[in-house]
């Protein structure tokens, strides 16, 4: 799976199959070429090399519209062996760079010798510019990306570990799995987790998501394919609560379902039959089943319900107390008055932004009931 | 080596000699360029099947277009002397040439020798009985040499400026300017007394001020090169102005050392919380950095584009007559900015390059807030940084 490259003056791509590592007194460089001796050389910049068996890593690449500057450097874990450190995820920055502050860092820097052979081996097709000098660096090969190394031994002491099992819980950071092109969008003000994450030098932590969101072809298209990055608060707001219907419809389908072999089985009249469905199907009281489903941190339903509440009072509207009710009233103002609170845009993104991660919390911890 | 043609070249003013030589003897004389400038040794390992298909081109007596080196020497030979009397000259200062075109062609010239050492070829000595041509630019200047070998290498894969720099000031290192040191990279030394430098650094600097670029770019395209050579052509190049560069930032570093009086940086003492290690603690170590050199190179190369100075030099009355009360403090301010830029920056080094670039403008322009006050440039070269990347 080579590296192809494309220069100005050829018509055809250049398969590039033969990863090799050059240390010279005061240069090191990958040179990537074919048996024909073509090929490029890649400066390797970061202080130390590495002895590590690259085999022993995997790698990913993202995108990160928030975390992406270079000091954005982060250890990963997964809640189930919290103490073991699998892997790191970086800016391809701290490839290029030892302005940063983990040049130094000496496990960091078996990783990064990782990433370079790692990224090298490849399969991409790149355009190169014609009449090159010696040395190119990896970001002109890559452009802007994050890099995620897993270690492999690490990862097999969690059970059935598949680290796409784990897109929700690295979208909660803002990490996209990377696509043909870039579909990150920065259409909120996250400076305070941003802050955050930067300031106590925070882990990843990777929780394993119960919904699986690649066998669902709506979630997919949502997260994996990207289909959410819209610059648009609102058109994010109806796909994210396509989400909560579809819960709705399951758990309505579920008491329908109930209901009626109840009635078969003589448990229920015909009358008391029509009533309970009646009431199974009011959205209010679904919506709060689906969100009892799960225990949703405290902040996230304060913050959610406080923001709602801002924006109830300003319009002088009145809303329900509850967190479920505040999601069902918030959604009914978008969908049956968003021509009256048009201008409230700071307000209605804030709100969007907690919805969210509302979402992205109920996937992950999504419980099916019986 | 005979000489076959001689014509001076008045752009760079230099005799340019055109000489055959054969393959046995060019061997032994690109061993002593290849050794005596490690800047000039390194080789693109595969850039391209041409380099072997020259190789057996020249066993079959290919004729290769000339190799061209330059031998900076303060004689300037004219087309009158004697060729043996340049011959002389050449060969008396074996150690001073330069490759300025033909760098792969002269690994490809060494690995055939080698090749026919090692494999016993029949024809070996025919082979190194053949004859090549090659130019020797003689008398030229340093900057005479990157003019002409950014010339010389438009239409080839060029060396990046950087690197054609470093080769050619790298006797620097050896001898210094003024009391001033130049470190290799390669030494174990680092620079910790004042007027020591790190070479590479200010080759990124001076890189930066023929650039006008702030960003320390390894590699380059033609474009480049031509916009280099169009602000070389506007220089002055009786002058030499890497000289001329490097003292004037060693005056600027000593000025600050003085005015700083001992200062170092403590976040207890002035009760701020950095978000990681601080720039530098003490003044020296503020500026001996590259990305203060990049900046200032840059921003004294665009202070002269608009005529905001008439030559570097004019900068050294300048810094005669930066003064301040409160260094310890603006010192300290600079810090915290510094820290804010690597807090939120996506590429740590070329915001803090962009932000001194800046900061110098601010510093020596007569017509800016921060003229001569050290506080002002850096509250206004910050300000243009936030505008510049929000």
């Amino acid at each position: 799976m080579p590296i192809k490259i494309s220069v100005d003056n050829l018509d055809s791509e250049i398969a590039l199959d033969i990863v090799e590592f050059t240390e010279e007194k005061d240069l090191r460089y990958f040179c990537v070429k074919n048996s024909d001796e073509i090929g490029i050389n890649i400066k390797y910049i970061p202080i130390d090399i590495s002895l590590w068996d690259k085999n022993r890593f995997d790698i990913y690449l993202f995108e990160n519209s928030y975390l992406n500057a270079e000091n954005d450097v982060f250890e990963v874990y997964e809640n189930a062996i919290p103490n073991e450190r699998l892997g790191w995820i970086f800016p391809i920055t701290i490839l290029e760079s030892n302005e940063n502050d983990f040049a130094r860092y000496k496990n960091l820097n078996n990783y990064k010798f990782i990433a370079y052979q790692k990224l090298l081996e490849l399969s991409i097709s790149v355009k190169l510019k014609g009449n090159s000098d010696e040395f190119y660096k990896l970001s002109d090969l890559f452009g802007d990306l994050i890099i995620c190394v897993i270690c492999k031994e690490t990862a097999q002491k969690i059970d059935n570990f598949a680290f796409k099992n784990y897109t929700l819980s690295l979208y909660k950071y803002g990490y996209l799995f990377l696509g043909d092109t870039r579909r990150s969008k920065m259409i909120y003000d996250r400076t305070d987790f941003i802050r955050e994450m930067r300031s106590v030098r925070a882990r990843v932590k990777l929780v394993l998501s119960n919904f699986d969101i690649y066998s669902n072809g709506y979630t997919k298209s949502l997260f994996v394919e990207h289909l959410l990055q819209s610059e648009d608060y609102i058109i994010r707001f109806i796909f994210l609560y396509q989400i909560i219907e579809h819960f709705i419809q399951q758990e309505f389908d579920k008491s329908f379902q109930l209901h009626l072999s109840n009635y078969q089985e003589g448990r229920l009249s015909k009358n008391d039959l029509r009533e309970r469905i009646n009431n199974s199907s009011r959205e209010r009281d679904l919506i709060r089943s689906v969100i009892e489903l799960i225990e949703f941190p405290n902040e996230v339903k304060v913050e959610f319900m406080q923001e709602c509440e801002y924006l109830f009072n300003d319009l002088k509207l009145d809303s329900k107390d509850g967190f479920s009710d505040k999601i069902y009233d918030f959604r009914n103002l978008i969908t049956h008055n968003f021509r009256e609170v048009a201008d409230k845009s700071e307000v209605l993104k804030k709100i969007t932004e907690i919805f969210e991660r509302i979402i992205i919390d109920l996937l992950i911890n999504y419980k099916e009931t019986k | 080596m005979e000489i076959k043609n001689k014509i001076f070249d008045h752009r760079i003013d230099s005799l340019n000699l055109l000489l055959e030589i054969s393959i046995e003897d060019y061997f032994l004389l690109s061993k002593n360029i290849l050794e005596n400038n490690e800047f000039q040794r390194r080789r693109v390992k595969s850039s391209s099947t041409v380099y072997s298909l020259l190789k057996t081109d020249l066993k079959q007596g290919c004729v290769i277009p000339p190799i061209v080196l330059a031998l900076a020497i303060e004689a300037k030979p004219t087309k009158s002397e004697p060729d043996d009397e340049l011959i002389e000259t050449i060969e008396a200062n074996i150690d001073k040439l330069i490759i300025l075109d033909g760098l792969q062609r002269t690994y490809t010239i060494r690995d055939l020798v080698k090749e026919l050492i090692d494999t016993g070829d029949p024809d070996k000595d025919v082979i190194l009985k053949r004859k090549i041509r090659i130019e020797i630019y003689i008398g030229i200047n340093k900057l005479g040499i990157l003019y002409r070998m950014l010339t010389l290498n438009t239409g080839q894969t060029p060396m990046s400026s950087r690197h054609q720099i470093e080769i050619i000031y790298s006797d620097y290192i050896l001898n210094g300017i003024d009391g001033i040191k130049l470190i290799k990279e390669t030494d174990d030394d680092t620079p910790n007394n004042p007027g020591e430098y790190k070479f590479r650094d200010i080759i990124e600097g001076f890189t930066s001020y023929l650039e006008r670029n702030y960003l320390t770019i390894d590699r380059v395209d033609i474009l480049d090169n031509i916009k280099s050579l169009e602000k070389l052509a506007a220089e002055n190049q009786k002058s030499d102005l890497f000289t001329e560069f490097l003292i004037t930032y060693d005056c600027f570093v000593k000025k600050m050392i003085e005015l700083a009086n001992g200062w170092s940086f403590s976040e207890e003492r002035i009760g701020v919380k950095l978000s990681s290690q601080p720039f530098a603690r003490i003044a020296l170590k503020i500026f001996n950095k590259s990305q203060v050199m990049t900046g200032f190179g840059s921003a004294i190369g665009k202070l002269l584009d608009f005529n905001a100075i008439k030559q570097t030099s004019d900068i050294i009355q300048m810094i005669d007559k930066i003064s301040s009360d409160l260094m310890d403090n603006e010192l300290n301010t600079l810090i915290i900015k510094l820290d804010s830029i690597r807090f939120e920056s996506k590429k740590i080094g070329n915001d803090q390059r962009l932000f001194f670039h800046f900061f110098f403008r601010e510093l020596f322009d007569s017509r800016s807030d921060g003229y001569l006050s050290v506080e002002n440039s850096v509250n206004e070269a910050f300000g243009q940084y936030e505008r510049k990347t929000k």
